[in-house]
C-alpha cells in the first residue's frame, strides 16, 4: 500500500477535502512538488474521495418520497416558539474558562471537591494550629499584663495582694482594660470577666510568699483544654501544658513535692556512713500540704538537726551525694532557692564559655542556654551561659568557674556575695590547716604525756570544724537546685586598622553567602515540595484533559 | 445557502410549500445518508421521512439558519442511531437466508458501496455527513460533538480503511480504481 510522508499524511487528506488552512495549502503543494510518494497518494485519494462520493451518492429517494413528506407534513403542526426564552448563560470568568471549559458537569464538580478536599485535609490542621497559637499568645499577654498590674497594686498598697472581692476593679484602676479581662478563645462581651484570681490571697502580701514564681495569682478559665495560662506572685506568666485546671495544677505541684521528698530522704536512709542510724527518729511531723508553696514543705530543718548530733559526736561525714537530678523536672524547679549570677572577664571568651559549660555538666547539672557573640571593633566579645547545679555543688563550681578568668562580681539572690564566697574559701583553708594542726597535735601528744591537754586542743578543733560542717550542709539541705547565670566578656582588644578595601571585600562576601544561603533554601523547598503536589498535579491534569478538554 | 434561508424564512412566516423546496433539495442526500447509517435500503426512506417531518416540526427552534444542513443531519443522524439501537436480528430461516442474500456486485460504485457497509458507524457517519451531506470538517465537528482535529484524522483514517478493503477486494476480483 502506498503510504505518503507520515507528517503530511491528514492534512493532506483535508487538502484534498479542501479544508486545509492557506498555509497548509501552500506547503502542500510545495511538498507534492518535491515528494513523487506523496503526490502518486493524493492521485489515489483524490480518485478513492470521487469514488466513495459517487457510491455514497448512489442510493435516491423514490419518485413519491417527496409528496409523501409533504402529504405527512401538511397534517403536522409546527411547533410553536418557545416563549420564555432560555436564561443567557452567565459569563465566565477568564480562568473559570481556563481551568474548567466545561464545568458544570457531575464528574468536574465532584473532581474539584476531592481536590479541594485533599488541599484542605493538608492545610486545615496547619491554620487551625495557628490561630490556636496566636489566641494562646494573646491570652498569655492579657494574664501578663495582669499580673503586672498586680505587682503595680501591691507596690501601692505596701505589698497587699488585692482582695478577691474586688480585684477586677483593683486591676482596671492599674491600667488594665475591659478588653483585657476577654480570652480570645470565648465570645463574651465586656462586663464578663474569662480570667479566675486566686481567692486565697485576699489579705496576704508578698511577705507571705515564699516562692513567688510558683505561687498562681490569676489563670484562664477559658483557655484550658490542653493546658492552662497561668500568671504568678511575681508578675510572670506562662502557658502551662497538660494542666486543666488549678486543682490540676495543685495536684502536679504536691506530686512534685512528694518526688522532691522522696529523693531527698533515700540518701539519708540508705547511707552506708553509719551517722544516719545514730540520728534520732525524726520527731516532726510532716510538712503541711495546704499551702502550695513549695518551701514550706521542702524547706523542713530536721535533717539538719540530725546532723549537727551526728557531727558533733564524731568525725565530719563524708557529705552526702545527692543522686544526679539530670531529671529536672518542675519538682526540681520547685527547689531552686539560690540565683547565682557570675560575671568573669577571660581572653579566650569562646574556650571560656565551652569550659563553663563543660564545668555545668561534670557537676551533675545541666546548661538551660548558652550564647555568644562575636567581638566587634569596638567591642569586645561576649557569652552568656545560664544552667543549673545541684546545690551542693554549687560551691565547688564557683571555685572551678574562678579558674576561667579574673572575677568580676559574684551576686546570689541579688546580693553581691563576692566577699562572703572569698571568705568562705579562705575558711575552709584555714580548716584545712587546722586539720593539719589537729594531726600535728596528735603527733606530739604521742610523744608526750599531757595528754589530757592534747585531748582539749582536740575537741576544740573538732568543734570549731564541727560547727563549719553544720553551716555547709545547713547551705547543702536547703540549696538543693542552684540557678546559675555566667557572664563571660572578653578584654578590649586593641584599636586595629582596617583595610576599607578589604572590608568592604568581607561585606561583599558575607552578603554573597547569605544570598547564597537563601537561594539554597529555595531550591530546597522547592525540591521538598515537587515529590509532594507533583503527582498531584498531574493527577489533576490528566483529569482536566480527561473530562474537561471535551 | 441563500436559497435554503429563504425557504426557511417563508416556511416559519406560514407558506409550508416553501418546505417543499427544501423536502426537494434534501431527499435524495437524507435518503442516501440513512441507507449507509443503517444499511438498509427500506428503512432509509422512512428514517429520512421522518426526519424532514421532525425539521419541519421543530423549525422555529433552529437559531441560525445558515446551519440547517448540518442540523437536517444531525436529526437524521439521531433518528439513525435510535433505529440502530432498537432493531434487532431478525429471525431467518435457513430456507430464506439465500433469498435474502445481497446481490453480487456487478460494477465498481456496488462493490465499493458493499465495501462501506463493511466500515463501523463512526466511519461510515463520518464519511457521509461529508460526501453525502458536504458537511466542513467544523459542522460535522460540532453535529458529532468532537474537535476538527479528530474529524480530520477520523475521515483519513476511513477513506484508508476503505482503500484496504477496496484493495484486498481487488487482489481477488481484480477491480480498478
Amino acid at each position: 500500500m502506498l503510504t505518503p510522508c507520515n507528517e503530511w499524511r491528514e492534512r493532506l487528506a483535508a487538502f484534498l477535502d479542501g479544508e486545509g488552512s492557506t498555509t497548509d495549502t501552500t506547503q502542500i503543494v510545495d511538498h507534492l512538488a518535491q515528494c513523487p510518494t506523496c503526490r502518486a497518494y493524493a492521485e489515489l485519494a483524490r480518485c478513492d474521495a470521487q469514488d466513495v462520493a459517487a457510491a455514497l451518492c448512489a442510493p435516491q429517494a423514490g419518485p413519491g418520497f417527496a409528496a409523501r413528506v409533504m402529504a405527512q407534513i401538511a397534517v403536522t403542526p409546527m411547533d410553536t416558539a418557545p416563549e420564555t426564552p432560555p436564561a443567557p448563560q452567565a459569563r465566565q470568568s477568564f480562568w473559570k474558562k481556563q481551568l474548567f471549559p466545561g464545568f458544570g458537569r457531575v464528574v468536574e464538580a465532584l473532581t474539584v471537591i476531592a481536590l479541594v478536599a485533599v488541599v484542605g485535609s493538608i492545610f486545615f490542621p496547619v491554620f487551625a494550629k495557628a490561630r490556636e497559637k496566636s489566641r494562646q499568645t494573646t491570652c498569655l499577654s492579657n494574664v501578663r499584663q495582669m499580673a503586672t498590674a498586680i505587682a503595680m497594686y501591691q507596690q501601692d498598697h505596701h505589698g497587699q495582694f488585692p482582695a478577691a472581692s474586688n480585684w477586677v476593679l483593683a486591676l482596671k484602676d492599674n491600667g488594665v482594660s475591659e478588653k483585657m479581662f476577654l480570652c480570645p478563645i470565648s465570645s463574651s462581651v465586656p462586663p464578663a470577666v474569662d480570667y479566675s484570681y486566686n481567692a486565697a490571697l485576699t489579705g496576704k502580701s508578698d511577705r507571705d510568699i515564699d516562692f513567688p514564681s510558683e505561687y498562681p495569682t490569676l489563670w484562664c478559665s477559658r483557655f484550658n483544654h490542653v493546658g492552662t495560662i497561668m500568671g504568678f506572685a511575681d508578675g510572670h506568666a506562662k502557658y502551662i501544658p497538660g494542666v486543666k485546671s488549678i486543682d490540676d495544677f495543685r495536684r502536679q505541684q504536691l506530686a512534685d513535692l512528694d518526688t522532691a521528698v522522696d529523693m531527698r530522704k533515700k540518701p539519708l536512709e540508705a547511707s552506708p556512713s553509719g551517722h544516719a542510724a545514730e540520728t534520732p527518729p525524726s520527731s516532726g511531723a510532716p510538712a503541711p500540704r495546704t499551702t502550695m508553696s513549695a518551701v514550706e514543705v521542702s524547706g523542713t530543718a530536721q535533717p539538719v538537726e540530725n546532723e549537727r548530733h551526728a557531727l558533733a559526736v564524731v568525725v565530719p561525714p563524708t557529705p552526702t551525694v545527692m543522686p544526679p537530678a539530670k531529671n529536672y523536672g518542675l519538682a526540681d524547679k520547685l527547689q531552686i532557692a539560690y540565683t547565682v549570677d557570675v560575671s568573669i572577664e577571660s581572653d579566650d571568651v569562646k574556650a571560656a564559655t565551652e569550659k563553663a559549660e563543660a564545668l555545668l555538666n561534670q557537676r551533675d547539672g545541666f546548661v538551660l542556654s548558652s550564647s555568644y557573640q562575636r567581638g566587634e571593633e569596638q567591642q569586645p566579645a561576649s557569652a552568656s551561659v545560664s544552667g543549673r547545679v545541684p546545690g551542693e555543688k554549687l560551691g565547688v563550681l564557683l571555685v572551678d568557674l574562678d579558674r576561667l578568668g579574673t572575677l568580676v562580681s559574684r551576686t546570689v539572690n541579688g546580693e553581691d556575695l563576692t566577699a562572703t564566697h572569698l571568705a568562705h574559701l579562705e575558711t575552709l583553708d584555714s580548716l584545712r590547716g587546722a586539720q593539719g594542726w589537729l594531726e600535728k597535735i596528735e603527733g606530739n601528744a604521742k610523744r608526750t604525756p599531757d595528754a589530757l591537754n592534747a585531748e582539749s586542743r582536740r575537741n576544740d578543733v573538732s568543734q570549731q570544724a564541727a560547727g563549719t560542717r553544720v553551716d555547709e550542709y545547713k547551705l547543702k539541705l536547703r540549696v538543693t537546685l542552684a540557678d546559675i547565670t555566667i557572664h563571660i566578656t572578653g578584654k578590649q582588644p586593641p584599636p586595629v586598622s582596617v583595610n576599607p578595601f578589604q572590608k568592604s571585600t568581607t561585606d561583599s562576601l558575607r552578603a554573597l553567602g547569605a544570598f547564597s544561603t537563601g537561594l539554597g533554601a529555595l531550591l530546597l523547598a522547592i525540591l521538598v515540595w515537587i515529590p509532594l503536589w507533583g503527582p498531584l498535579l498531574v493527577i489533576a491534569l490528566y483529569l482536566r484533559k480527561r473530562y474537561l478538554m471535551k | 445557502m441563500m436559497d435554503d434561508i429563504a425557504l426557511i424564512e417563508a416556511t416559519l412566516s406560514g407558506n409550508v410549500d416553501a418546505f417543499g423546496g427544501l423536502v426537494q433539495q434534501y431527499q435524495h442526500l437524507l435518503v442516501a445518508s440513512a441507507r449507509h447509517l443503517t444499511r438498509s435500503m427500506d428503512d432509509a426512506e422512512d428514517l429520512a421521512q421522518d426526519a424532514l417531518v421532525d425539521a419541519y416540526r421543530n423549525l422555529r427552534h433552529l437559531k441560525d439558519h445558515t446551519k440547517f444542513r448540518a442540523w437536517l443531519f444531525g436529526i437524521l443522524r439521531h433518528k439513525c442511531l435510535t433505529y440502530l439501537d432498537k432493531r434487532r436480528p431478525p429471525n431467518v430461516s435457513l430456507d430464506d437466508y439465500a433469498d435474502s442474500l445481497p446481490a453480487p456486485p456487478h460494477n465498481d460504485g456496488a462493490e465499493l458501496a458493499e465495501l462501506l457497509d463493511g466500515l463501523p458507524l463512526p466511519q461510515r457517519e463520518i464519511l457521509a455527513a461529508r460526501y453525502v451531506q458536504e458537511l466542513s470538517y467544523e459542522e460535522i465537528a460540532e453535529t458529532l460533538g468532537t474537535n476538527v482535529n479528530a474529524v480530520r484524522v477520523r475521515c483519513c483514517r476511513a477513506r484508508e480503511r476503505l482503500r484496504e478493503l477496496f484493495q484486498a477486494r481487488r487482489l481477488e476480483g481484480g477491480v480498478t480504481c
